[in-house]
């Protein structure tokens, strides 16, 4: 157990090492892959077991010295609110990897290491403690996703790919100097120079209040483009239609989620006076991506769009609850960075494995395939109405405690955000019909329905969907802990602030 | 012995050491023949090494000989190493590249010889004449590796443009030192700055005379406005060759600029601190905006060297110590990844039809030739500052000094800068990974390359993850 942290973090860029020396694709890479990210899962769940919920601190804690002249720190930790996203992580690269296996026919072995290598990065992302050792993990994840959008994507790919990159590099390079700047104000303040993330935030107070707002916008930005909020959220669309089905699993499911996981670590405690001041105002651009997110989702054609746009409404939920700055805000963001990644997950999986069938995503080209595909169509109703944020499953739980958060901290935009939840149920429903519903299209009578290797891999969401609805105590009382330090230390900054 | 004999010796023993070694590989080139001739460079290598073996300093160690002209400390020796490296990659690399085109001649590797005992006096001088000399020693070196493959026009004009642009700039620079001696009446570094404090810096002469001198230096950093040499020379030099010179000699003005505006020019500080400044954004974002829109990559190449420059400038302009110190770990990563990226560029062949360099030429070797596309990608990523490749290693440091400066605008150009500068390395990637074959390229590494770019690539990869033993090099480098 005592470096539990770190193997989940290598293991799979040794496995992909691994893949690399001694496969040669085909078959046996991908059962090597999926055995490798399989066995990645599996260390996390001794991880979840041993979690002490009672501690909202950091545990597991690795820590020894990377480049000792400049402060650099390896230093690991997980809490409360990165031990979701962990599990998360290892989940679903473990069901898209599986969900690959039909759908990359060129280059196999390649894209079953970019995977991997991937993993490796969105682990590290979330349980780096070291300013600098996040900021390695955040960027190198972007040369992988790059690949697998770049190489195995649609048609317009490669413009995707880059966009995707840029967009993405051009918040983190300024992140930098942020992170730079505050290493050399915590040094002057304390005398020691370092990047340690938990010494830097335990001197917020002694930051001035126009180097906090210069640091809280440009982290915002780069956090911003990842998570992606309005109006940053461009490149969002095209590299999720162009993505292949486990590049927008992945994409949806973990990198959206690392934006906002950004906030909660840096944004809210280091800088907790330009929190406060530029609450409503990221409050009011949450509260504008989820409708407008709704809004352009209602007239998507395709399929993969649709749901892309869906996430970027769904996104403002979680930046409006983190945002209220309260317990249920907190806590209802953290769940719905959960449940969105499980049901959006779910959802381009099951887009996947129709275009793999059907080799068409427009949503004109379907009709009725509920009549042939009867046993995929359940499942897919189940996930819209998941999406929709249906009572006893997830994303319900998740929504409701953000509203109660918003309301108690902004109501006003609480009441235009609970209409986005209508909006939601629009699009998603419409589709559904067009898609599944209406008159058979004759083209697919015969089309087939889920075999075994589907039915497996989209089993665990369906049963985490109704777990978290049922009962969110398992999940939530993760989260709590944490959340509960995160709150008090936002309070009391606020009480120093006057 | 006295002492002051002893300080002397010191102070030179390396530069003496090489000559030394260098008149040996003449007669080696005389010895060898045909196919052996590439044994120069090896015999160069094995110099490089015993010189580097013999002659460290003790940390903090300063030798200052010949009434205070030459001086040999951990800053001279760190861009000694500096510049070996180059060699040595570069000699490495180059065999199958110069068989090819029929010019594997021991020249090659003498004249390299030569050029870095001149760098190596334009670092370690204290006084302008000595800098001078040993500038022209690179200087004239270089116009001839420019132009090492005569029998191409391309290369014969490359050397010629180089020596008229560089004779130029030369004799702007002693036009310039001509001006600061009528004033301050010394060639000395240290009695320059004692002039220069007592009042010699309102003097018009002074000023007029440091401008020319800083534009010279400018010339020979290849700053933009005084770029306009760099990118012919570069396309037009042999590849390996004008690997090479996009570092060591960068890497040699660039030091002697450091010991030069440090020591000579720390009064008047705000006078070229505004003039880097001022070239430095101008430097990166030509560079940058240009090299967009490049489709030969050997010549985006040249001006992302340009561009590189305007990084490294911001370093100068920091003016604390953690700037030039990381010019020099910059300068030293640099050669790795730039001297990869060269190498493996000469790699490549098209059947004729087209120029080789062009980026159609990269298209779909990811298939055809993994390993080569690996190691362009590493390079390349490197290149743009991606962590956790070295690049990012050196522009971090870069960045750092800058804040520590305060320079937080100029930090903050360099950082968009470096996200511009991504496009058009990733170009390359896109062509290798993402696109198709259009014409048959013949893309095989040879052994040469292969040694070269996979000590390029390795070294890339481990100073990303591991840059302690880096840093740790330069760490005690002081002017």
């Amino acid at each position: 157990m005592e470096h539990i942290l770190s193997i989940l973090i290598f293991f799979p860029l040794a496995a992909a090492l691994f893949l690399l020396v001694f496969f040669r694709g085909g078959k046996s890479t991908m059962w090597a892959a999926f055995a490798a990210s399989v066995v990645e899962f599996i260390f996390t769940i001794p991880l979840m077991t041993n979690f002490d919920k009672t501690n909202g601190g950091m545990q597991f804690v690795e820590q020894t010295w990377w480049i000792k002249s400049l402060g650099i720190q390896y230093y690991l930790g997980v809490d409360g609110i990165t031990i979701l996203m962990i599990f998360l992580t290892t989940l679903l690269t473990m069901i898209a990897i599986l969900g690959s296996f039909t759908y990359i026919q060129k280059r196999q072995k390649e894209f079953y290491i970019a995977m991997l290598v991937l993993e490796t990065g969105m682990v590290g992302t979330f349980l780096a403690l070291d300013f600098f050792l996040f900021y390695i993990f955040w960027e190198a994840m972007l040369i992988p996703m790059y690949l697998i959008i770049g190489v195995w994507g649609g048609k317009r790919r490669i413009y995707a790919a880059v966009k995707f990159f840029l967009y993405t590099l051009a918040g983190s390079v300024l992140m930098l100097l942020a992170i730079i700047a505050l290493y050399y104000v915590h040094g002057q303040v304390t005398g020691e120079f370092t990047f340690d993330i938990l010494k830097i935030t335990s001197q917020y107070a002694a930051y001035s209040k126009g180097f906090q707002m210069l640091i809280f916008v440009v982290l915002f930005i780069g956090f911003a483009i990842k998570v992606p909020m309005f109006p940053v959220h461009t490149w969002l669309p095209d590299a999720h239609v162009e993505a292949p089905t486990a590049g927008s699993v992945i994409l949806a499911g973990v990198l959206l989620k690392m934006g906002t996981y950004g906030m909660l670590r840096f944004c809210l405690p280091m800088t907790p006076y330009a929190t406060i001041t530029m609450m409503p105002y990221v409050a009011a651009l949450s509260v504008i991506a989820i409708i407008y997110g709704a809004l352009v989702a209602m007239v998507q054609k395709d399929i993969k769009k649709l749901v892309a746009y869906s996430s970027v409404s769904h996104m403002g939920f979680v930046t409006l609850g983190i945002y209220a700055l309260n317990q249920a805000g907190i806590e209802g963001g953290i769940l719905q960075m959960f449940n969105h990644g499980i049901i959006t997950g779910a959802l381009f999986l099951l887009i996947g494995l129709i275009y793999e069938r059907t080799h068409t995503r427009e949503i004109a080209d379907y009709g009725g395939i509920a009549a042939s595909v009867p046993l995929y169509a359940t499942i897919f109703l189940i996930f819209t109405m998941g999406s929709i944020g249906l009572p006893s499953m997830g994303a319900f739980i998740g929504e409701f405690l953000v509203l109660v958060g918003a309301f108690e901290a902004f109501s006003d935009w609480a009441i235009l955000a609970a209409i986005g939840v209508i909006f939601s149920a629009v699009y998603m429903l419409w589709m559904f019909q067009r898609v599944l519903y209406q008159s058979l299209n004759k083209k697919w009578e015969n089309l087939a329905d889920m075999n075994l290797r589907e039915v497996i891999y989209i089993f665990p969401l369906l049963v985490i969907v109704f777990w978290v609805g049922l009962y969110p105590e398992t999940f939530t009382s993760y989260i709590h802990e944490s959340v509960k330090q995160l709150v008090e230390h936002m309070a009391t900054a606020a009480v120093a602030m006057k | 012995m006295t002492p002051q004999a002893m300080m002397n010796l010191v102070s030179i023993a390396p530069e003496v050491l090489m000559t030394v070694f260098g008149l040996i590989l003449v007669v080696l080139d005389v010895m060898t023949k045909g196919e052996k001739k590439s044994m120069v460079g090896y015999f160069g290598i094995a110099f490089m090494i015993i010189t580097a073996l013999i002659s460290q300093p003790a940390i903090g160690g300063k030798y200052l000989g010949f009434g205070n002209m030459v001086m040999w400390d951990t800053f001279s020796y760190v861009f000694f190493v500096i510049f070996a490296l180059a060699y040595t990659l570069t000699t490495l690399g180059s065999v199958e590249y110069l068989r090819d085109k029929g010019i594997l001649k021991g020249e090659f590797y003498t004249i390299m010889f030569f050029s870095i005992i001149g760098m190596m006096f334009m670092v370690s001088a204290f006084d302008l004449t000595v800098f001078y000399v040993g500038l022209e020693t690179m200087a004239i070196s270089m116009y001839v590796l420019a132009g090492f493959n005569k029998k191409c026009a391309k290369s014969a004009e490359s050397g010629v443009k180089y020596f008229i642009i560089g004779a130029f700039s030369s004799g702007m620079l002693l036009f310039g030192m001509t001006y600061v001696y009528g004033a301050t009446g010394s060639m000395n570094y240290l009695e320059i700055a004692e002039a220069l404090k007592n009042g010699a810096a309102e003097n018009a002469t002074v000023k007029i005379g440091l401008i020319l001198m800083l534009a010279g230096f400018a010339f020979k950093i290849s700053a933009v406005p005084f770029h306009m040499w760099a990118p012919d020379v570069y396309q037009g030099a042999p590849t390996p060759a004008a690997g090479f010179m996009t570092v060591a000699p960068k890497a040699a003005a660039f030091a002697s600029l450091v010991r030069f505006v440090w020591i000579a020019l720390e009064p008047v500080a705000g006078l070229w601190g505004t003039f880097f400044s001022i070239l430095a954004v101008l430097t990166m974002f030509y560079g940058n905006l240009v090299a967009l829109s490049q489709t030969n990559v050997k010549r985006m190449l040249a001006y992302s060297a340009i561009s590189h420059a305007g990084y490294m400038m911001i370093g100068l302009v920091a003016m604390n110590k953690e700037g030039y110190q990381a010019i020099a770990l910059y300068s030293l990563i640099y050669a790795f990844m730039n001297i990869g990226a060269f190498t493996l560029l000469g790699v490549l062949k098209n059947k004729g039809m087209v120029e080789d360099e062009r980026l159609e030429s990269f298209a779909g070797l990811a298939k055809k030739n993994p390993m080569y596309a690996l190691g362009m990608l590493i390079f390349m990523f490197s290149l743009a500052g991606i962590p956790p490749l070295a690049g990012f290693i050196g522009k971090y440091m870069i960045f750092m000094a800058a804040m520590k400066a305060e320079l937080y605008w100029l930090a903050v150009i360099g950082a968009l800068n470096s996200a511009l500068a991504c496009y058009y390395y990733m170009r390359v990637t896109i062509y290798m990974y993402f696109n198709e074959p259009e014409y048959e390229v013949d893309a095989t590494i040879g052994r040469s390359a292969f040694i070269t770019s996979f000590i390029g690539a390795v070294v890339v990869l481990a100073v990303g993850f591991f840059p302690s033993a880096f840093i740790s090099f330069v760490k005690h480098l002081l002017v």
